[in-house]
């Protein structure tokens, strides 16, 4: 399935369908699929950065202002961070973790 | 992001998992993980693939495998309620002498809803014959009943060990 991402756009956890924690300091996600959460198969883990852009996944920001965010906060240009925030927001929107705000 | 292979590339405290388990569960959704020990022996073995289903969506009786954290062993505990006792179950694993004690409701996490082996589902253990079980064990009758049927089978050379039972199958796939 082709996902396209919209920089403009507002994306917001799926709140019904992820359980999210930090543990031993690893942002650890685990997907709920078909009414299962998989502790076997199916977790998930998110370095420092895509930590922070999970973060910024609030519902309010859009794309943009967390790449700017993150340009401000992690070493790097400003394109590099903006094609590694591309990347992990399509995964995470292929993996129905997150969803775009519809207004 | 990085897919997690096993659970003990993260390795998970008891705290971590209960909590993991019950936010997977306050939202209606099953957690499907590995056992570990041999506390239900049997019919649960260490390294089967659990699943537990919420209470809202599977119903906890007499016989039924549940998930607990167990006050006794100060862990999650995948252990079979063998008697109903006002607002909770006397629970005990099918290969533990003593039982576990008293598991308010409140206590009880979930309900064990299917059972993987080696990529099979296990159906023995969970069906009807889980009120003949909990009899079993309710009486501290379960290992021995177990132990007889091993020494039967054994002495009409009709004993498998679980090793060869993979090696059998994969003869008969051949």
């Amino acid at each position: 399935m082709e996902i396209t991402v919209n920089l403009n756009a507002v994306y917001t956890p799926a709140d019904d369908d992820v359980v999210a924690r930090e543990l031993h300091g690893e942002f650890v996600i685990i997907p709920i699929s078909s009414g299962v959460g998989d502790l076997e198969d199916e977790i998930f883990s998110l370095n420092e950065t895509g930590k922070a852009l999970w973060e910024k996944l609030d519902g309010k920001r859009s794309l943009n202002e967390a790449v700017s965010e993150l340009s401000s906060d992690f070493e790097g240009s400003v394109d590099e961070i903006k094609n590694d925030v591309i990347g992990l927001t399509e995964e995470l929107v292929k993996r129905k973790i997150i969803a775009e705000v519809r207004n | 992001m990085q897919k997690s292979e096993t659970e003990n590339k993260i390795g998970f405290s008891n705290e971590e998992l209960v909590d993991i388990i019950t936010a997977t569960l306050t939202k209606g959704a099953s957690t499907r993980m590995k056992a570990l020990g041999s506390s239900m022996n049997p019919f649960i073995r260490c390294g089967d693939i659990l699943t537990i289903s919420p209470l809202s969506k599977a119903s906890i009786g007499v016989g039924k495998a549940t998930a607990f954290t167990c006050v006794k062993r100060k862990r999650l505990t995948v252990h079979r309620a063998i008697k109903k006792e006002g607002n909770g179950y006397i629970i005990k694993g099918d290969n533990c002498g003593d039982p576990d004690g008293l598991v308010s409701l409140n206590n009880i996490l979930g309900v064990i809803t299917k059972v993987e082996r080696d990529n099979r589902r296990i159906f023995f253990g969970l069906g009807v014959e889980r009120f003949i079980i909990a009899f079993l064990s309710r009486r501290g009758w379960l290992p021995f009943v177990y132990r007889f049927k091993i020494f039967i089978l054994k002495n009409t050379g009709k004993f498998i060990p679980a090793n060869t039972r993979k090696f059998i199958k994969c003869r008969i796939r051949l």
